[in-house]
Protein backbone atom coordinates (compact mmCIF):
# COMPACT_ATOMS: atom_id res chain seq x y z
CA UNK A 1 0.00 0.00 0.00
CA UNK A 2 1.26 3.49 -0.76
CA UNK A 3 2.55 4.89 2.54
CA UNK A 4 1.99 8.46 1.42
CA UNK A 5 -1.67 7.80 0.75
CA UNK A 6 -2.10 6.32 4.24
CA UNK A 7 -0.43 9.31 5.86
CA UNK A 8 -2.50 11.76 3.79
CA UNK A 9 -5.76 10.00 4.71
CA UNK A 10 -4.77 10.00 8.35
CA UNK A 11 -3.95 13.74 8.25
CA UNK A 12 -7.29 14.51 6.60
CA UNK A 13 -9.16 12.64 9.36
CA UNK A 14 -7.19 14.47 12.08
CA UNK A 15 -7.83 17.87 10.48
CA UNK A 16 -11.55 17.13 10.22
CA UNK A 17 -11.65 16.28 13.91
CA UNK A 18 -9.81 19.49 14.83
CA UNK A 19 -12.22 21.57 12.78
CA UNK A 20 -15.00 21.24 15.41
CA UNK A 21 -15.72 24.15 17.83
CA UNK A 22 -15.24 24.14 21.63
CA UNK A 23 -17.02 21.25 23.29
CA UNK A 24 -20.38 21.85 24.88
CA UNK A 25 -20.91 25.38 23.52
CA UNK A 26 -23.69 26.56 21.23
CA UNK A 27 -23.77 30.12 19.99
CA UNK A 28 -26.37 31.50 17.58
CA UNK A 29 -24.33 33.23 14.89
CA UNK A 30 -27.29 35.39 13.84
CA UNK A 31 -27.76 36.86 17.29
CA UNK A 32 -26.51 40.34 18.06
CA UNK A 33 -25.18 39.77 21.56
CA UNK A 34 -24.18 43.40 21.84
CA UNK A 35 -27.86 44.34 22.11
CA UNK A 36 -28.19 42.43 25.38
CA UNK A 37 -27.73 44.82 28.28
CA UNK A 38 -29.66 43.24 31.11
CA UNK A 39 -30.52 39.65 31.91
CA UNK A 40 -32.61 37.80 34.45
CA UNK A 41 -31.17 34.64 35.99
CA UNK A 42 -33.84 32.12 36.93
CA UNK A 43 -33.43 29.50 39.67
CA UNK A 44 -31.31 26.57 38.48
CA UNK A 45 -32.67 23.05 38.23
CA UNK A 46 -30.87 21.04 40.89
CA UNK A 47 -30.14 17.41 40.08
CA UNK A 48 -27.50 17.01 42.79
CA UNK A 49 -27.85 15.61 46.30
CA UNK A 50 -27.35 18.95 48.05
CA UNK A 51 -30.71 20.68 48.27
CA UNK A 52 -29.23 24.16 48.58
CA UNK A 53 -26.72 23.67 45.76
CA UNK A 54 -28.86 25.36 43.12
CA UNK A 55 -29.10 28.60 45.09
CA UNK A 56 -25.41 28.53 46.05
CA UNK A 57 -24.28 28.24 42.46
CA UNK A 58 -26.82 30.79 41.27
CA UNK A 59 -25.54 33.25 43.88
CA UNK A 60 -21.94 32.84 42.67
CA UNK A 61 -22.99 33.06 39.02
CA UNK A 62 -25.06 36.24 39.47
CA UNK A 63 -22.29 38.03 41.39
CA UNK A 64 -19.63 36.97 38.94
CA UNK A 65 -21.72 37.93 35.91
CA UNK A 66 -22.33 41.35 37.44
CA UNK A 67 -18.64 41.65 38.28
CA UNK A 68 -17.66 41.27 34.62
CA UNK A 69 -19.38 44.59 33.99
CA UNK A 70 -20.64 43.27 30.67
CA UNK A 71 -24.25 42.70 31.65
CA UNK A 72 -26.60 44.03 34.30
CA UNK A 73 -28.30 41.24 36.26
CA UNK A 74 -31.79 41.85 37.60
CA UNK A 75 -31.79 41.25 41.40
CA UNK A 76 -33.07 37.85 42.55
CA UNK A 77 -35.90 39.39 44.59
CA UNK A 78 -37.22 41.26 41.56
CA UNK A 79 -36.98 38.11 39.42
CA UNK A 80 -38.81 36.06 42.05
CA UNK A 81 -41.59 38.65 42.24
CA UNK A 82 -41.96 38.65 38.44
CA UNK A 83 -42.06 34.82 38.39
CA UNK A 84 -44.89 34.86 40.91
CA UNK A 85 -46.78 37.61 39.08
CA UNK A 86 -46.41 35.81 35.74
CA UNK A 87 -47.74 32.62 37.30
CA UNK A 88 -44.78 30.47 36.20
CA UNK A 89 -45.19 27.11 37.91
CA UNK A 90 -41.75 25.69 37.17
CA UNK A 91 -39.23 28.54 36.97
CA UNK A 92 -36.32 26.12 36.43
CA UNK A 93 -37.78 25.02 33.08
CA UNK A 94 -40.02 27.79 31.72
CA UNK A 95 -41.80 27.56 28.37
CA UNK A 96 -41.06 29.90 25.47
CA UNK A 97 -44.17 32.00 26.19
CA UNK A 98 -43.33 32.22 29.88
CA UNK A 99 -39.84 33.46 29.08
CA UNK A 100 -41.19 36.16 26.75
CA UNK A 101 -43.71 37.23 29.42
CA UNK A 102 -41.00 37.32 32.10
CA UNK A 103 -38.50 39.23 30.01
CA UNK A 104 -41.14 41.84 29.15
CA UNK A 105 -42.10 42.24 32.82
CA UNK A 106 -38.49 42.61 33.93
CA UNK A 107 -37.43 44.67 30.89
CA UNK A 108 -34.62 42.17 30.34
CA UNK A 109 -33.25 41.38 26.88
CA UNK A 110 -32.47 37.79 27.81
CA UNK A 111 -33.18 35.15 30.40
CA UNK A 112 -30.62 32.64 31.69
CA UNK A 113 -31.66 29.20 32.93
CA UNK A 114 -29.44 26.42 34.15
CA UNK A 115 -29.15 22.85 35.30
CA UNK A 116 -26.85 21.72 38.07
CA UNK A 117 -26.01 18.11 37.32
CA UNK A 118 -23.43 17.39 39.98
CA UNK A 119 -22.44 19.25 43.16
CA UNK A 120 -20.58 17.81 46.10
CA UNK A 121 -18.19 15.09 47.03
CA UNK A 122 -17.31 12.23 44.68
CA UNK A 123 -15.54 9.06 45.79
CA UNK A 124 -13.40 6.59 43.99
CA UNK A 125 -11.90 3.92 46.19
CA UNK A 126 -10.25 5.73 49.07
CA UNK A 127 -9.94 9.05 47.21
CA UNK A 128 -12.48 11.84 47.52
CA UNK A 129 -12.79 15.23 45.91
CA UNK A 130 -15.38 17.90 45.20
CA UNK A 131 -16.95 18.15 41.78
CA UNK A 132 -19.37 20.47 40.02
CA UNK A 133 -21.03 19.95 36.67
CA UNK A 134 -23.51 22.43 35.27
CA UNK A 135 -24.95 23.78 32.06
CA UNK A 136 -26.51 27.15 31.24
CA UNK A 137 -28.78 28.44 28.52
CA UNK A 138 -29.46 31.98 27.43
CA UNK A 139 -32.86 32.60 25.82
CA UNK A 140 -33.59 35.79 23.95
CA UNK A 141 -36.45 37.70 25.57
CA UNK A 142 -38.38 38.85 22.48
CA UNK A 143 -38.53 35.61 20.49
CA UNK A 144 -37.98 32.95 23.14
CA UNK A 145 -35.17 31.46 21.06
CA UNK A 146 -32.13 29.82 22.68
CA UNK A 147 -29.14 31.87 21.57
CA UNK A 148 -26.36 30.43 23.71
CA UNK A 149 -25.74 27.26 25.64
CA UNK A 150 -22.67 25.90 27.40
CA UNK A 151 -21.65 23.42 30.04
CA UNK A 152 -18.74 23.09 32.41
CA UNK A 153 -17.35 20.50 34.79
CA UNK A 154 -14.67 21.26 37.38
CA UNK A 155 -13.07 19.38 40.21
CA UNK A 156 -13.19 15.64 40.47
CA UNK A 157 -10.50 13.19 41.48
CA UNK A 158 -7.23 13.86 39.70
CA UNK A 159 -3.87 12.13 39.83
CA UNK A 160 -2.75 14.32 42.72
CA UNK A 161 -5.80 13.39 44.78
CA UNK A 162 -5.28 9.67 44.13
CA UNK A 163 -1.62 9.77 45.06
CA UNK A 164 -1.61 12.30 47.90
CA UNK A 165 -5.23 12.46 49.05
CA UNK A 166 -6.36 15.79 50.50
CA UNK A 167 -10.00 15.85 49.46
CA UNK A 168 -9.57 18.14 46.46
CA UNK A 169 -10.23 21.86 46.18
CA UNK A 170 -12.92 23.49 48.35
CA UNK A 171 -16.42 23.51 46.86
CA UNK A 172 -16.66 27.28 46.55
CA UNK A 173 -13.36 27.50 44.68
CA UNK A 174 -14.33 24.96 42.06
CA UNK A 175 -17.74 26.60 41.73
CA UNK A 176 -15.99 29.88 40.94
CA UNK A 177 -13.77 28.07 38.40
CA UNK A 178 -16.77 26.47 36.69
CA UNK A 179 -18.62 29.79 36.52
CA UNK A 180 -15.47 31.49 35.21
CA UNK A 181 -15.25 28.86 32.49
CA UNK A 182 -18.89 29.42 31.52
CA UNK A 183 -18.47 33.19 31.45
CA UNK A 184 -15.40 32.80 29.28
CA UNK A 185 -17.54 30.76 26.87
CA UNK A 186 -20.26 33.40 26.99
CA UNK A 187 -18.08 36.39 26.28
CA UNK A 188 -15.79 34.81 23.69
CA UNK B 1 24.51 35.38 74.30
CA UNK B 2 25.63 33.29 71.33
CA UNK B 3 28.76 32.23 73.30
CA UNK B 4 26.50 31.30 76.21
CA UNK B 5 24.25 29.24 73.91
CA UNK B 6 27.24 27.49 72.39
CA UNK B 7 28.43 26.54 75.86
CA UNK B 8 25.21 24.59 76.54
CA UNK B 9 24.79 20.96 75.60
CA UNK B 10 22.66 20.16 72.54
CA UNK B 11 19.73 19.04 74.69
CA UNK B 12 19.69 22.17 76.82
CA UNK B 13 20.01 24.36 73.74
CA UNK B 14 17.01 22.61 72.12
CA UNK B 15 14.93 23.04 75.31
CA UNK B 16 15.84 26.75 75.49
CA UNK B 17 14.89 27.35 71.85
CA UNK B 18 11.59 25.43 72.26
CA UNK B 19 10.76 27.47 75.37
CA UNK B 20 11.40 30.69 73.44
CA UNK B 21 9.13 29.53 70.60
CA UNK B 22 6.29 28.61 72.98
CA UNK B 23 6.69 31.92 74.80
CA UNK B 24 6.49 33.86 71.55
CA UNK B 25 3.46 31.82 70.47
CA UNK B 26 1.73 32.51 73.74
CA UNK B 27 2.41 36.23 73.42
CA UNK B 28 1.24 36.21 69.80
CA UNK B 29 -2.27 35.23 70.85
CA UNK B 30 -2.64 37.91 73.46
CA UNK B 31 -5.59 40.00 72.44
CA UNK B 32 -5.66 43.79 72.70
CA UNK B 33 -5.70 45.04 76.25
CA UNK B 34 -8.63 47.28 76.80
CA UNK B 35 -8.83 49.50 79.81
CA UNK B 36 -11.98 51.18 80.94
CA UNK B 37 -11.57 54.90 81.29
CA UNK B 38 -12.66 56.93 84.22
CA UNK B 39 -16.38 56.93 83.42
CA UNK B 40 -16.85 59.46 80.66
CA UNK B 41 -20.57 58.76 80.37
CA UNK B 42 -21.24 62.25 81.78
CA UNK B 43 -24.35 61.06 83.58
CA UNK B 44 -26.09 60.05 80.36
CA UNK B 45 -29.36 58.30 81.17
CA UNK B 46 -29.94 55.11 79.22
CA UNK B 47 -32.16 52.04 79.31
CA UNK B 48 -30.93 48.53 78.59
CA UNK B 49 -33.40 46.31 76.78
CA UNK B 50 -33.59 42.58 77.55
CA UNK B 51 -30.88 40.73 75.64
CA UNK B 52 -32.02 39.31 72.30
CA UNK B 53 -30.96 35.65 72.07
CA UNK B 54 -29.63 34.78 68.62
CA UNK B 55 -27.32 32.02 69.84
CA UNK B 56 -29.79 29.24 69.18
CA UNK B 57 -29.29 27.78 72.66
CA UNK B 58 -30.34 28.50 76.20
CA UNK B 59 -28.39 31.24 77.92
CA UNK B 60 -28.68 33.08 81.26
CA UNK B 61 -30.05 36.24 79.62
CA UNK B 62 -31.02 38.03 82.83
CA UNK B 63 -27.59 37.46 84.32
CA UNK B 64 -25.95 38.68 81.13
CA UNK B 65 -28.11 41.80 81.10
CA UNK B 66 -27.30 42.55 84.74
CA UNK B 67 -23.59 42.04 84.16
CA UNK B 68 -23.70 44.34 81.13
CA UNK B 69 -25.55 46.98 83.13
CA UNK B 70 -22.91 46.79 85.90
CA UNK B 71 -20.10 47.31 83.42
CA UNK B 72 -21.90 50.21 81.74
CA UNK B 73 -22.53 51.91 85.13
CA UNK B 74 -18.76 52.06 85.73
CA UNK B 75 -18.58 54.53 82.82
CA UNK B 76 -20.59 57.10 84.75
CA UNK B 77 -23.80 56.29 82.85
CA UNK B 78 -27.16 56.29 84.61
CA UNK B 79 -28.96 53.05 83.79
CA UNK B 80 -32.74 52.92 84.14
CA UNK B 81 -33.46 50.23 86.67
CA UNK B 82 -34.68 46.85 85.52
CA UNK B 83 -38.13 47.14 87.09
CA UNK B 84 -38.88 50.44 85.33
CA UNK B 85 -37.68 49.01 82.00
CA UNK B 86 -39.82 45.89 82.44
CA UNK B 87 -42.83 48.03 83.36
CA UNK B 88 -42.34 50.11 80.20
CA UNK B 89 -42.09 46.95 78.06
CA UNK B 90 -45.28 45.49 79.57
CA UNK B 91 -47.14 48.81 79.29
CA UNK B 92 -46.34 49.14 75.59
CA UNK B 93 -46.56 45.38 74.85
CA UNK B 94 -43.09 45.26 73.32
CA UNK B 95 -42.18 41.74 72.19
CA UNK B 96 -39.20 42.45 69.95
CA UNK B 97 -36.14 43.58 71.90
CA UNK B 98 -33.62 43.44 69.04
CA UNK B 99 -34.28 47.04 68.05
CA UNK B 100 -36.41 50.14 68.67
CA UNK B 101 -38.92 51.72 66.36
CA UNK B 102 -39.40 55.49 66.08
CA UNK B 103 -42.51 55.37 68.27
CA UNK B 104 -40.76 53.33 70.97
CA UNK B 105 -37.74 55.65 70.99
CA UNK B 106 -40.03 58.68 71.38
CA UNK B 107 -42.06 57.20 74.23
CA UNK B 108 -38.90 56.01 75.99
CA UNK B 109 -37.67 59.59 76.02
CA UNK B 110 -41.01 61.15 76.96
CA UNK B 111 -42.07 58.68 79.65
CA UNK B 112 -38.80 57.51 81.18
CA UNK B 113 -36.55 60.46 80.36
CA UNK B 114 -33.87 58.26 78.78
CA UNK B 115 -31.55 59.72 76.17
CA UNK B 116 -30.54 56.42 74.59
CA UNK B 117 -31.29 52.71 74.60
CA UNK B 118 -28.62 50.01 74.77
CA UNK B 119 -29.61 47.01 72.65
CA UNK B 120 -27.66 43.78 73.04
CA UNK B 121 -27.89 40.66 70.87
CA UNK B 122 -26.29 37.45 72.10
CA UNK B 123 -24.93 35.66 69.03
CA UNK B 124 -22.90 32.95 70.74
CA UNK B 125 -23.07 31.28 74.12
CA UNK B 126 -21.52 28.03 75.28
CA UNK B 127 -20.62 27.36 78.89
CA UNK B 128 -18.90 24.02 78.25
CA UNK B 129 -15.13 24.10 78.41
CA UNK B 130 -13.68 26.12 76.79
CA UNK B 131 -16.57 28.59 77.18
CA UNK B 132 -17.57 30.93 74.34
CA UNK B 133 -19.48 34.18 74.25
CA UNK B 134 -20.39 36.58 71.47
CA UNK B 135 -22.37 39.79 71.89
CA UNK B 136 -23.25 42.63 69.52
CA UNK B 137 -24.30 45.83 71.27
CA UNK B 138 -25.42 49.23 70.07
CA UNK B 139 -26.49 52.50 71.63
CA UNK B 140 -29.46 54.10 69.89
CA UNK B 141 -30.58 57.65 70.61
CA UNK B 142 -34.15 58.27 71.70
CA UNK B 143 -36.19 60.90 69.97
CA UNK B 144 -37.93 61.55 66.70
CA UNK B 145 -35.18 60.00 64.55
CA UNK B 146 -33.39 57.23 66.42
CA UNK B 147 -29.74 57.13 65.41
CA UNK B 148 -27.11 54.52 66.15
CA UNK B 149 -24.59 56.41 68.27
CA UNK B 150 -22.22 53.50 68.92
CA UNK B 151 -22.00 49.87 67.91
CA UNK B 152 -19.49 47.14 68.57
CA UNK B 153 -19.22 43.39 69.00
CA UNK B 154 -17.12 40.99 71.01
CA UNK B 155 -16.59 37.29 70.22
CA UNK B 156 -14.17 35.40 72.42
CA UNK B 157 -13.54 31.90 73.66
CA UNK B 158 -11.69 30.67 76.70
CA UNK B 159 -9.07 29.14 74.42
CA UNK B 160 -8.22 32.32 72.48
CA UNK B 161 -4.99 33.05 74.36
CA UNK B 162 -3.88 29.84 76.07
CA UNK B 163 -0.30 31.10 76.46
CA UNK B 164 2.58 29.00 77.68
CA UNK B 165 1.53 25.77 79.44
CA UNK B 166 -2.13 26.77 78.84
CA UNK B 167 -1.98 29.15 81.80
CA UNK B 168 -4.10 31.67 79.90
CA UNK B 169 -6.95 29.22 79.29
CA UNK B 170 -10.25 30.43 80.77
CA UNK B 171 -12.58 27.69 81.98
CA UNK B 172 -15.05 29.80 83.92
CA UNK B 173 -17.88 31.20 81.72
CA UNK B 174 -18.47 34.06 84.20
CA UNK B 175 -14.82 35.11 84.02
CA UNK B 176 -14.96 35.01 80.23
CA UNK B 177 -18.19 37.05 80.25
CA UNK B 178 -16.58 39.70 82.45
CA UNK B 179 -13.61 39.88 80.08
CA UNK B 180 -15.93 40.30 77.11
CA UNK B 181 -18.07 42.98 78.74
CA UNK B 182 -15.00 44.86 79.94
CA UNK B 183 -13.88 45.03 76.31
CA UNK B 184 -17.31 46.29 75.22
CA UNK B 185 -17.37 48.85 78.02
CA UNK B 186 -13.94 50.02 76.91
CA UNK B 187 -15.21 50.51 73.40
CA UNK B 188 -18.29 52.41 74.67
CA UNK B 189 -16.04 54.56 76.83
CA UNK B 190 -14.01 55.36 73.73
CA UNK B 191 -17.21 56.59 72.12
CA UNK B 192 -18.01 58.83 75.10
CA UNK B 193 -14.52 60.26 75.02
CA UNK B 194 -14.76 61.03 71.33
CA UNK B 195 -18.38 62.22 71.49
CA UNK B 196 -17.53 65.87 71.21
CA UNK B 197 -15.49 65.42 68.04
CA UNK B 198 -17.71 65.64 64.96
CA UNK B 199 -17.20 62.78 62.52
CA UNK B 200 -15.39 63.79 59.35
CA UNK B 201 -16.41 61.77 56.34
CA UNK B 202 -13.36 60.10 54.87
CA UNK B 203 -12.06 61.23 51.53
CA UNK B 204 -12.77 58.72 48.83
CA UNK B 205 -9.04 58.39 48.20
CA UNK B 206 -8.15 56.76 44.94
CA UNK B 207 -11.70 55.91 44.19
CA UNK B 208 -12.94 56.36 40.67
CA UNK B 209 -16.31 55.59 39.13
CA UNK B 210 -16.54 52.15 37.62
CA UNK B 211 -16.31 52.08 33.83
CA UNK B 212 -18.36 49.12 32.70
CA UNK B 213 -16.54 46.95 30.19
CA UNK B 214 -18.53 45.66 27.28
CA UNK B 215 -18.21 41.93 27.56
CA UNK B 216 -19.48 41.20 24.09
CA UNK B 217 -16.96 43.28 22.22
CA UNK B 218 -14.10 41.83 20.23
CA UNK B 219 -11.49 40.16 22.33
CA UNK B 220 -11.41 37.71 25.13
CA UNK B 221 -12.99 37.02 28.46
CA UNK B 222 -12.96 39.23 31.47
CA UNK B 223 -12.40 38.19 35.03
CA UNK B 224 -12.26 40.15 38.23
CA UNK B 225 -9.39 39.21 40.49
CA UNK B 226 -10.94 39.49 43.92
CA UNK B 227 -8.68 37.82 46.42
CA UNK B 228 -5.33 39.16 45.46
CA UNK B 229 -6.45 42.75 46.02
CA UNK B 230 -8.61 42.54 49.10
CA UNK B 231 -6.58 40.40 51.48
CA UNK B 232 -7.34 37.45 53.68
CA UNK B 233 -11.01 38.14 54.48
CA UNK B 234 -11.88 40.25 51.50
CA UNK B 235 -14.69 39.43 49.05
CA UNK B 236 -13.72 36.83 46.47
CA UNK B 237 -15.95 38.41 43.82
CA UNK B 238 -16.94 42.04 43.71
CA UNK B 239 -18.99 44.24 41.39
CA UNK B 240 -18.71 47.94 41.96
CA UNK B 241 -20.27 50.80 40.06
CA UNK B 242 -20.90 52.95 43.10
CA UNK B 243 -19.22 56.30 43.41
CA UNK B 244 -18.77 57.61 46.94
CA UNK B 245 -18.47 61.40 46.84
CA UNK B 246 -15.70 62.66 49.10
CA UNK B 247 -17.03 64.47 52.15
CA UNK B 248 -20.63 63.32 51.72
CA UNK B 249 -22.48 61.24 54.28
CA UNK B 250 -24.64 58.41 52.90
CA UNK B 251 -27.66 57.08 54.71
CA UNK B 252 -27.74 53.27 54.67
CA UNK B 253 -30.74 51.04 55.39
CA UNK B 254 -29.96 47.36 56.00
CA UNK B 255 -32.86 45.16 54.96
CA UNK B 256 -33.14 41.61 56.38
CA UNK B 257 -30.85 39.15 54.64
CA UNK B 258 -32.07 35.85 53.24
CA UNK B 259 -30.88 32.90 55.34
CA UNK B 260 -30.02 29.79 53.33
CA UNK B 261 -27.71 28.32 55.98
CA UNK B 262 -28.49 25.71 58.60
CA UNK B 263 -27.90 28.17 61.43
CA UNK B 264 -31.00 29.85 62.72
CA UNK B 265 -30.78 33.66 62.94
CA UNK B 266 -27.61 33.73 60.81
CA UNK B 267 -29.12 36.48 58.65
CA UNK B 268 -29.84 38.69 61.69
CA UNK B 269 -26.33 38.16 63.07
CA UNK B 270 -24.66 39.00 59.78
CA UNK B 271 -26.82 42.09 59.34
CA UNK B 272 -25.71 43.33 62.76
CA UNK B 273 -22.03 42.75 61.95
CA UNK B 274 -22.36 44.68 58.72
CA UNK B 275 -24.25 47.47 60.50
CA UNK B 276 -21.45 47.63 63.06
CA UNK B 277 -18.87 48.16 60.34
CA UNK B 278 -20.95 50.81 58.56
CA UNK B 279 -21.42 52.69 61.85
CA UNK B 280 -17.63 52.89 62.28
CA UNK B 281 -17.23 54.80 59.03
CA UNK B 282 -18.04 58.53 59.16
CA UNK B 283 -19.14 58.35 55.49
CA UNK B 284 -22.20 56.33 56.47
CA UNK B 285 -25.14 56.89 58.74
CA UNK B 286 -27.03 53.67 59.46
CA UNK B 287 -30.79 53.65 59.89
CA UNK B 288 -31.59 51.79 63.12
CA UNK B 289 -32.58 48.19 62.16
CA UNK B 290 -35.61 48.40 64.47
CA UNK B 291 -36.91 51.37 62.45
CA UNK B 292 -36.34 49.47 59.18
CA UNK B 293 -38.17 46.45 60.59
CA UNK B 294 -41.16 48.51 61.68
CA UNK B 295 -41.31 50.27 58.30
CA UNK B 296 -41.30 46.92 56.46
CA UNK B 297 -44.08 45.63 58.70
CA UNK B 298 -46.15 48.81 58.28
CA UNK B 299 -45.73 48.64 54.49
CA UNK B 300 -46.64 44.92 54.42
CA UNK B 301 -43.48 44.16 52.47
CA UNK B 302 -43.13 40.43 51.74
CA UNK B 303 -39.75 39.36 50.42
CA UNK B 304 -39.50 36.31 48.19
CA UNK B 305 -35.82 35.38 47.76
CA UNK B 306 -34.84 38.96 48.47
CA UNK B 307 -36.13 42.50 48.15
CA UNK B 308 -37.71 43.61 44.88
CA UNK B 309 -36.81 46.93 43.23
CA UNK B 310 -40.20 48.44 44.00
CA UNK B 311 -39.94 47.51 47.68
CA UNK B 312 -36.38 48.81 47.79
CA UNK B 313 -37.61 52.08 46.28
CA UNK B 314 -40.37 52.29 48.89
CA UNK B 315 -37.96 51.60 51.77
CA UNK B 316 -35.39 54.11 50.56
CA UNK B 317 -38.01 56.85 50.20
CA UNK B 318 -39.75 56.18 53.50
CA UNK B 319 -36.46 56.05 55.40
CA UNK B 320 -34.66 58.61 53.25
CA UNK B 321 -31.87 56.08 52.65
CA UNK B 322 -29.37 56.57 49.83
CA UNK B 323 -28.44 52.89 49.79
CA UNK B 324 -30.47 49.79 50.58
CA UNK B 325 -28.21 46.92 51.59
CA UNK B 326 -29.37 43.31 51.48
CA UNK B 327 -27.97 39.88 50.69
CA UNK B 328 -27.92 36.16 51.30
CA UNK B 329 -26.23 34.03 53.94
CA UNK B 330 -25.20 30.65 52.54
CA UNK B 331 -23.18 29.29 55.44
CA UNK B 332 -22.68 30.28 59.06
CA UNK B 333 -21.04 27.57 61.11
CA UNK B 334 -19.21 27.68 64.42
CA UNK B 335 -16.16 25.53 64.87
CA UNK B 336 -16.89 22.05 66.14
CA UNK B 337 -14.54 20.41 68.60
CA UNK B 338 -11.14 21.71 69.62
CA UNK B 339 -9.55 21.61 66.19
CA UNK B 340 -12.50 22.73 64.05
CA UNK B 341 -12.76 25.98 62.17
CA UNK B 342 -15.74 28.34 61.74
CA UNK B 343 -17.06 28.99 58.23
CA UNK B 344 -19.02 31.96 56.88
CA UNK B 345 -20.31 32.44 53.34
CA UNK B 346 -22.46 35.40 52.31
CA UNK B 347 -23.19 37.80 49.50
CA UNK B 348 -24.06 41.49 49.82
CA UNK B 349 -25.84 43.79 47.42
CA UNK B 350 -26.44 47.55 47.48
CA UNK B 351 -29.30 49.19 45.60
CA UNK B 352 -28.96 52.87 44.87
CA UNK B 353 -31.95 55.13 45.59
CA UNK B 354 -31.52 57.35 42.54
CA UNK B 355 -30.68 54.84 39.83
CA UNK B 356 -32.85 52.06 41.34
CA UNK B 357 -30.17 49.60 40.28
CA UNK B 358 -27.69 47.29 41.96
CA UNK B 359 -24.55 49.38 42.22
CA UNK B 360 -22.53 47.05 44.45
CA UNK B 361 -22.42 43.31 44.84
CA UNK B 362 -19.91 41.06 46.51
CA UNK B 363 -19.46 37.40 47.44
CA UNK B 364 -17.38 36.46 50.46
CA UNK B 365 -16.53 33.05 51.86
CA UNK B 366 -13.90 32.20 54.45
CA UNK B 367 -12.89 29.74 57.10
CA UNK B 368 -11.21 30.57 60.38
CA UNK B 369 -8.04 28.81 59.28
CA UNK B 370 -7.61 30.77 56.04
CA UNK B 371 -4.12 32.20 55.81
CA UNK B 372 -2.94 30.34 58.92
CA UNK B 373 0.42 28.66 58.43
CA UNK B 374 2.14 27.95 61.74
CA UNK B 375 1.01 27.21 65.28
CA UNK B 376 -2.54 28.50 64.65
CA UNK B 377 -1.20 32.05 64.62
CA UNK B 378 -3.95 34.27 63.27
CA UNK B 379 -6.62 31.60 63.49
CA UNK B 380 -10.13 32.93 64.00
CA UNK B 381 -12.01 30.81 66.51
CA UNK B 382 -15.60 32.01 66.23
CA UNK B 383 -17.98 32.58 63.34
CA UNK B 384 -18.86 35.98 64.81
CA UNK B 385 -15.29 37.23 64.71
CA UNK B 386 -14.91 35.83 61.20
CA UNK B 387 -18.14 37.54 60.06
CA UNK B 388 -16.92 40.77 61.64
CA UNK B 389 -13.60 40.64 59.76
CA UNK B 390 -15.31 39.80 56.48
CA UNK B 391 -17.90 42.55 56.96
CA UNK B 392 -15.11 45.06 57.62
CA UNK B 393 -13.50 44.17 54.29
CA UNK B 394 -16.83 44.49 52.48
CA UNK B 395 -17.43 47.98 53.86
CA UNK B 396 -13.82 49.02 53.19
CA UNK B 397 -14.26 47.78 49.66
CA UNK B 398 -17.43 49.87 49.32
CA UNK B 399 -15.49 52.94 50.37
CA UNK B 400 -12.43 52.50 48.21
CA UNK B 401 -11.91 49.85 45.58
CA UNK B 402 -9.73 49.14 42.57
CA UNK B 403 -11.51 46.75 40.29
CA UNK B 404 -9.08 45.06 37.97
CA UNK B 405 -10.17 43.75 34.66
CA UNK B 406 -7.86 41.31 32.93
CA UNK B 407 -8.43 40.88 29.27
CA UNK B 408 -7.44 37.54 28.02
CA UNK B 409 -6.86 37.24 24.25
Amino acid sequence: MDVRRVILTFLLIVMAACATGPEGVYRDENMDFGSIRSVAVLPFANLSRDQAAGERVRDVFVTQLLATGGLYVIPAGETAKAIMTAGILNPTAPTKDEIIKLATALKAEAVITGVLREYGEVRSGTSTANVISMSLQMTEGQTGRVVWSASSTEGGIGLKDRLLGGGGDPMNDITVKAVDDLLAKLFK
Amino acid sequence: MIYWLNSLSNTLRAVFVAACVFFIYGCAHTGPVRTVGEGRGSGMRIAILPVENLSGRKAPLEEIRRSLADHVRTLGVQVLDEAATEAYIVRHRIRYTGGVSEAEARTFRNEEGVEAVLIASLELYDDESPPKIGLIARLVSCGDSPTILWMDSVDITGADSPGILALGLIDDPVQLRDKAFAALAGSLNGFFEAKTAAPVPQAAGNRRPETPVTGFGPGGSITVQGERMRGRFGPKIQYDSLFIEPGRRYSVALVPFFNRSDRRDAAEILLLHLASEFVRKPNFSVVEPGVVRQQLLNSRVVMIEGISLSDSDLVSHLLNADLVITGDVMDYQESSGSSGSPMVDFSVMAIDKNSKKVTWSSKSYNKGTDGVLFFDIGKVNTAGELASEMSRKVVEGLLSSEVVHEGKE
